[in-house]
């Protein structure tokens, strides 16, 4: 029988033994969940401050209130400015004490009840923008870890493994099946490549600096084409280590910025899950970190 | 030393070293061995078999959620709904519609150009453009767009009128062709 190395040797108890489950839910160190925590948690609060800070405007507009089925579900009314300003007030606190580990099991389901409420208000009124389904989802998986810390370096777990891959695959997914998805919005996939989408969401929120590009369509339809590329490769991204890891976070990053800087499009929300590809463990300083000689196993 | 200036190059996870490491040898005695071996100075904790099926049922559940999502091309699963953002095909030779919202102040002679988003009239163009067909069948719902904006903007004077408007723009071979068309969508006199 091959198995991840545990304490105990009790099958039972044991971590996944076939390759698909050591895949899906690799060991990894605690510290990585616990710099990944600090990431989303402190993102959320710039997210409800900013990206999808129109919850409060909500408020003042509920005619325009359309919920979402989990919302109709729950029965959850539209907004009111007050209801808002004590949510956001809620996801702040629970998110610094989340961020900080403090209650962490208790404050980390608090950020995803409160900020998944958030997003019901923000995404139920019309509109709804697909970049912050990694995020939600990071938000709900994050508090199934338990217990972690900063020290935790040398302290392995299956339930970090598998909270990050679910986030990986979310971010993945986001990418993947919105090739799905233009697919099966435009019939025929060459027709969304040969296209005049960039020109369309240039012209209707350009920047200033990225309208002479509206004079070059031959130029916009090529990067409908990579984009479509990259996108379907996205999957590529679960199976990689290393530095091809590092080029391809890297690279998604910077196709980002540009569409930030051409549109104004962020994906921000999407962005910093990117960071759960990475072994975020070594931002740790040596001195907060558990090294070999202080881990209870007394292994070095 | 060595040991660990190999995984920086590898970029291995320390756990995942040793479980590769395990499954090599073929036996939970040799993995126990290497565990607590100087080599593989990790804790692993134990995952039970309830603690695996639930996190293999739920993601797949959601799994075929987002996927169902997206055959039905719905949002209403969010955050497992359609990834719809730009994924509908746009023709070179078509036109380019963007949705305006305009008011009318007293003692002005032309319709002010309003800013459509939450901070200036209390929602994002795109919800309204998501909902758009509602709002010209019901164009009382601009009353709560000319509330927001007097509540926004306490020291500016209150609008007359609120008028939805959508510009176009002729495509010819993916290039505009001459000036963007307005029209008026709706129009509702403010309370």
């Amino acid at each position: 029988m091959t198995g991840t190395p545990t304490l105990t040797t009790t099958p039972a108890e044991a971590a996944p033994t076939n390759p698909f489950l050591r895949w899906f839910m690799p060991v990894v160190p605690l510290a990585r969940a616990a710099v990944f925590r600090v990431f989303i948690y402190v993102f959320i609060i710039i997210d409800v401050l900013t990206i999808s800070g129109d919850v409060i405007a909500h408020g003042w507009t509920p005619e325009f209130y359309q919920p979402l089925w989990l919302a109709r579900f729950l029965h959850i009314p539209a907004v009111s400015v007050l209801g808002a300003q004590i949510l956001l007030a809620a996801i702040i606190v629970f998110s610094l004490l989340a961020a900080a580990g403090i209650l962490q099991r208790i404050s980390g389901w608090a950020v995803a009840i409160s900020f998944g409420a958030w997003m019901f208000y923000t995404q139920g009124y019309g509109y709804v923008a697909h970049d912050h389904m990694a995020l939600v989802i990071a938000a709900f998986v994050l508090p199934t870890i338990g217990i972690a810390r900063f020290r935790d370096v040398s302290t392995a777990s299956a339930r970090a493994g598998w909270a990050l891959r679910i986030v990986q695959i979310s971010v993945v997914l986001t990418y993947f099946y919105s090739v799905l998805m233009k697919w099966i919005a435009s019939g025929n996939i060459t027709h969304w490549a040969n296209g005049a989408v960039i020109i369309w969401a240039l012209m209707r929120r350009g920047a200033e600096w990225s309208k002479p590009f509206l004079e070059m369509p031959g130029l916009l339809i090529a990067a409908q084409w990579a984009t479509l590329v990259f996108e379907f490769l996205s999957p590529v991204a679960l199976f990689l280590k290393g530095k091809w890891l590092y080029a391809v976070v890297a690279f998604f990053c910077l196709f980002h910025l540009m569409t930030y800087l051409a549109l104004g499009i962020h994906f921000l929300p999407t962005v910093i899950c990117w960071a759960a590809f990475l072994p975020l463990e070594k931002l740790v300083p040596r001195r907060f970190s558990g090294t070999p000689t202080n881990t209870s196993t007394g292994a070095a | 030393m060595e040991e660990k200036k190999r995984r920086l190059l590898t970029s291995q996870d320390p756990a995942a070293d040793s479980a590769a490491t395990s499954a090599a040898d073929g036996t939970d005695q040799s993995a126990a061995a290497d565990y607590h071996s100087d080599k593989a100075p990790t804790r692993v904790k134990p995952l039970s078999k309830v603690s695996i099926a639930w996190r293999i049922v739920v993601p797949a559940v959601a799994f075929v959620i987002l996927t169902c999502g997206q055959f039905l091309n719905t949002n209403d699963f969010f955050p497992l709904g359609s990834l719809t953002q730009y994924a509908t095909a746009k023709d070179l030779n078509g036109t380019v519609n963007s949705t305006c919202i305009e008011a009318q102040f007293p003692g002005e002679d032309e319709p002010r150009r309003l800013g459509f988003n939450a901070a200036t009239v209390g929602i994002e163009r795109g919800d309204v453009e998501s909902q758009l067909d509602r709002v010209i069948a019901h164009p009382e719902l601009m009353q709560s767009l000319a509330d927001s904006y007097v509540r926004l903007h306490p020291n500016e004077p209150k609008p007359e009128t609120m008028i939805l408007c959508r510009t176009t723009t002729q495509l010819q071979n993916g290039l505009a062709v001459g000036e963007p068309e307005q029209t008026t969508l709706a129009t509702w006199e403010v309370r």
